[in-house]
C-alpha cells in the first residue's frame, strides 16, 4: 500500500537528495510496472505527441487502468478523459506528461495533489534550450521535491517496461521480448536503437530515455537494472556523465552483478583550455572518461553495430574465462581471415594438441588442416556438430567461432531458381518449398545443438553466416538462445569486449580477498 | 602542508622545482638529489657533495618554461663549467630567480611523464605516459580517476603504446613495476588530500641506470600547479 505521507524524490539533480537504493526500487516500480497510467495532454489529433504517446501504450498491449487527461475533450480514442489528473477517480501510479513546456510545472502541482509519486516528462523547451530553459527546469525540479515526485527527464522520448507492458514513446516502436535494458541519453538514438534490436530479434526489456537528466539520472536507472533478475546486460548510449563520482561508484558495483556496455560519443578531446601543465592538456573529457569506464568495468564499445552485438552476446552466452579460442570453419580462407582478426583483437588460438588432432582424425577426411582453425573441408552433416564439440570440449580454449555452419539459405534458394530456367528439369515448387523447409530444419538443428553445447561446456559458441543476413542476431531454440553474426570479425570484436569484462572480474578477487 | 600554504599566502601560482619536489617525497615518489644555491659557494660545496656531473637550473615559482629560456645546463662536469653555468643561469634568469638548484644528474634514456589532473567530471585523475619531448607528439598517454588501487596503477603501466619501455629494452634492465605503480597511486592520494594543488606534472620521470637489476624511475623535473580557494 503506499503511504499518503510525501516522500523525498529520489535522483542526484541539481541538489538532488541522497539516494537509497531500496527506496529507488519503490520508486522506479511505480514507473515501470505501473498499475495506472494517466496521460496529461492526451490527444485524437494525430501527429500531436499526445496522440503518439496514447496510441504507444495502447498498441503496446498495456493492461492496467489508463486515463486521458485533456480539459478540452470528453472522450479520447473512445476513453474517458479527465480535465486534470485530481478528477481520476482512482489511484494513479504513473504520470506521462506531453503538455508544452510552460504547462508542465502546472501539471506537475497537479500531479502532485493527486498523490502521484512517478512521471515522465516527455516535453522539450527547458535546460537543452538556454536560460528561460533553465529556469523552468529549476521550476520543475523544485515542484518534484517539494511533491515527492521522481520523473524522467524532461526533454525525452519516454520508457518503456516489456514486463510492465508499457511502451510510452514519442515514437510507434515495439522492442521483442528480451534480457537487455537501454539507458540512452538520446531519444532518437533510443528510438532507433531499439527499432534496429527488435529487426535483429535482440530483445530490449526496459528501455529509459533520460532526457535532461533533472531528477533521475543514469545512475539511477543503473541502479534500478541491476537489481532486476529479468535484467541480463545494460546498454547504454551516453553523451555526458552527470554527477562523474557517482556514476563510477553506482557502475563500480553494478559491472560486478551484470554486465554494463557503453557506446560514449563525444569523444573528440577538447582539452582543458585553462589547463597550465602537460597533463591537464593532454585530458581531454573524454581520455578521463574512458579511463573511468576501465576503472569501474564497464565494457566501452566503439560503435552502434558494437553495441548491439555486444549486448546480445552478454545477454545470452557464457563469459568466457580467457581469451583463446578455437575456430571452425568452412574454407580455410575464413579461416585465414578470422586468425587475423584473432590477432587484432588481442585473442588467442592455441596450437591443437595430439589428443584433439586425433579425435578429429576420426571424423574429417584424412586431408585436413590439422590446427586451429580448423578446416571442415567441405564435410557438413552430423561430423561437423562432433567436431565442433570436440573443440568446444578441448581444455586449452575459452571461446568457439564456428565460421559458415548456418546461413546458406538464400544459396538453396538460387539453386532452385537456377534449375527452374533448365527445360525440363524437374524442379518443381513442391521440391523447392521441400528443400529449403529441409535447410530450415537443419539450420534450426545446428542453433540448438551448438546452445546445447554452450550450455554443457560453459564457454560461448558464436555463429557467423559469412555474410548471409537473412539470420537473425538472436536465435530461439529449445536450450535458449544461438547468437549469429554475419562476418568473422564482428564475432572476434565480441569476444574481445567479453573476455576483457572477464578479466576484470578476474582482477578484483585479489583485492576483495585482502579487503576481507 | 606548510610549503603549499605559504606560497598561497605568497600569492604564487606554481611552485618552484625544488619546492615541488619537497611535496613529491613527502609522498615517497622518488626525486633527484638537489639543492638551492644562493652563491657561487654554495653551488660549488653542493656539487661536490652530490658529486659531478651535477645539473644546474634556474630555481624559480614563475618562470615555469626552464628549457625554452636556456635555464637548464645538463651534465656539468667539473668546477669550472660550474663557475660557468651559474654565471650563465643568473644572467638569463634575473631578479625572477629564487637561486640556481644544484641537481644531481640522472642517467637514462627511457623518459615517462606522470601527472594529476582535476577532471571537471571525475575530479582529481592521474595521468602517465610516454614522457620527454614525445609527451605531446605521441599523445601516449593514460588515466585512472583517483583513489587508484596498486590494481589500476600497474594495469595503467601496461597500457600505454610504449609499454615495453618498461620491460628489458636494448640490454637495459626492467623497471621496478611496484615502485612504479606506487608512484602513481600516491600522486592519487595527494590529489584527494591536497586541495591547494590544481595539477601536478612530473615529466621527466626517468629510468635511472645505474646497474642494478631492476631500475628504479626518478622524478627529475616537476611542475605543481595551486589553486587558490
Amino acid at each position: 500500500m503506499r503511504s499518503d505521507k510525501k516522500k523525498e524524490p529520489i535522483g542526484a539533480g541539481p541538489g538532488g537528495a541522497s539516494i537509497i537504493e531500496g527506496e529507488i526500487t519503490k520508486r522506479l516500480d511505480h514507473m515501470f510496472f505501473p498499475k495506472s497510467v494517466a496521460l496529461i495532454g492526451a490527444s485524437d489529433v494525430p501527429g500531436k505527441w499526445g496522440f503518439m504517446i496514447l496510441t504507444d501504450i495502447i498498441g503496446g498491449d498495456y493492461s492496467g487502468m489508463l486515463y486521458p487527461v485533456n480539459p478540452k475533450k470528453e472522450t479520447i480514442l473512445g476513453l474517458p478523459c479527465y480535465a486534470r489528473v485530481q478528477d481520476i477517480p482512482d489511484e494513479v501510479d504513473l504520470a506521462v506528461i506531453s503538455v508544452p513546456a510552460k504547462f508542465v510545472p502546472a501539471a506537475l502541482k497537479d500531479c502532485a495533489e493527486k498523490n502521484i509519486h512517478a512521471a515522465v516528462v516527455v516535453t522539450s523547451g527547458f535546460r537543452e534550450v538556454g536560460a528561460e530553459g533553465r529556469k523552468l527546469e529549476d521550476e520543475i525540479i523544485t515542484i518534484a521535491r517539494e511533491g515527492g515526485i521522481s520523473f524522467v527527464g524532461p526533454n525525452t522520448m519516454g520508457i518503456v517496461s516489456k514486463p510492465g507492458q508499457v511502451v510510452a514513446l514519442g515514437a510507434p516502436v515495439f522492442p521483442s521480448e528480451g534480457d537487455v535494458a537501454l539507458i540512452s541519453q538520446s531519444g532518437n538514438v533510443g528510438i532507433q536503437f531499439i527499432q534496429w534490436c527488435t529487426d535483429k530479434d535482440v530483445g530490449i526489456n526496459y528501455f529509459a530515455g533520460v532526457g535532461n537528466e533533472a531528477v533521475l539520472s543514469a545512475k539511477d536507472y543503473l541502479t534500478y537494472f541491476a537489481q532486476r533478475e529479468d535484467v541480463k546486460t545494460i546498454a547504454m548510449y551516453m553523451e555526458g556523465v552527470s554527477g562523474g563520482r557517482e556514476f563510477m561508484q553506482t557502475a563500480k558495483k553494478v559491472t560486478q552483478q551484470k554486465p554494463v556496455i557503453v557506446l560514449k560519443s563525444g569523444r573528440s578531446a577538447k582539452g582543458s583550455q585553462a589547463a597550465s601543465s602537460h597533463t591537464g592538456a593532454m585530458a581531454g573529457s573524454y581520455a578521463t572518461c574512458r579511463s573511468m569506464f576501465r576503472q569501474c568495468g564497464v565494457v566501452e564499445v566503439d560503435s552502434p553495430v558494437e553495441l548491439i552485438n555486444v549486448s546480445a552476446a552478454m545477454s545470452c552466452l557464457p563469459i568466457p574465462r580467457s581469451n583463446r579460442v578455437g575456430v571452425v570453419t568452412f574454407g580455410g580462407g575464413w579461416g585465414v581471415i578470422t586468425a587475423d582478426a584473432c590477432e587484432r583483437s588481442g585473442l588467442e588460438l592455441p596450437n591443437l594438441p595430439p589428443s584433439v588432432i586425433q579425435e578429429i582424425d576420426g571424423l574429417l577426411p584424412e586431408f585436413w588442416n590439422r590446427s586451429n582453425p580448423v578446416d571442415l573441408v567441405g564435410e557438413s552433416g552430423e561430423n561437423v556438430l562432433k567436431v565442433l564439440e570436440v573443440v568446444a570440449k578441448w581444455e586449452e580454449v575459452d571461446a568457439i567461432i564456428a565460421l559458415g555452419l548456418v546461413g546458406v539459405l538464400s544459396l538453396v534458394e538460387n539453386f532452385v531458381a537456377c534449375q527452374k530456367r533448365i527445360a525440363g528439369t524437374p524442379v518443381s515448387l513442391e521440391l523447392k518449398s521441400t528443400l529449403i523447409k529441409e535447410r530450415i530444419k537443419q539450420e534450426n538443428r545446428v542453433f540448438a545443438e551448438v546452445v546445447r553445447l554452450q550450455n554443457e561446456v560453459k564457454k560461448p559458441i558464436i555463429n557467423v553466416t559469412l555474410g548471409a543476413s537473412d539470420v537473425k542476431t538472436l536465435v530461439k531454440t529449445p536450450y535458449g538462445k544461438a547468437l549469429c553474426l554475419t562476418s568473422p570479425e564482428e564475432a572476434t570484436n565480441v569476444l574481445s569486449y567479453m573476455s576483457g569484462y572477464s578479466r576484470y572480474l578476474a582482477s578484483l578477487k585479489p583485492e576483495k580477498r585482502s579487503a576481507a | 602542508m606548510k610549503i603549499l600554504t605559504e606560497a598561497l599566502e605568497r600569492g604564487e601560482k606554481t611552485l618552484n622545482e625544488f619546492d615541488a619536489k619537497k611535496v613529491l617525497e613527502s609522498y615517497a615518489i622518488p626525486v633527484t638529489r638537489e639543492m638551492v644555491a644562493h652563491s657561487r659557494d654554495e653551488a660549488l660545496t653542493f656539487a661536490n657533495e652530490i658529486g659531478y656531473p651535477v645539473v644546474l637550473k634556474g630555481c624559480s615559482a614563475t618562470l615555469t618554461h626552464k628549457t625554452e629560456m636556456n635555464l637548464v645546463i645538463l651534465d656539468v662536469q667539473d668546477e669550472e663549467a660550474l663557475m660557468q653555468a651559474y654565471g650563465d643561469i643568473e644572467q638569463r634568469g634575473g631578479l625572477e630567480l629564487d637561486g640556481v638548484l644544484v641537481q644531481e644528474m640522472i642517467s637514462g634514456q627511457r623518459e615517462f611523464v606522470a601527472g594529476l589532473i582535476r577532471d571537471p567530471q571525475f575530479g582529481p585523475c592521474v595521468m602517465f605516459g610516454l614522457g620527454g619531448i614525445f609527451t605531446e607528439a605521441l599523445k601516449d598517454v593514460t588515466f585512472r580517476v583517483a583513489p587508484l588501487t596498486k590494481r589500476d596503477a600497474l594495469e595503467m603501466l601496461d597500457e600505454i603504446r610504449s609499454t615495453s619501455l618498461l620491460g628489458t629494452f636494448r640490454g637495459k634492465p626492467p623497471v621496478k613495476r611496484e615502485t612504479f605503480a606506487d608512484v602513481l597511486v600516491n600522486l592519487g592520494r595527494i590529489g584527494l588530500e591536497c586541495e591547494e594543488i590544481a595539477e601536478i606534472d612530473i615529466n621527466p620521470l626517468i629510468i635511472r641506470d645505474n646497474g642494478q637489476l631492476l631500475a628504479e624511475p626518478v622524478a627529475v623535473d616537476a611542475l605543481i600547479v595551486l589553486q587558490h580557494g
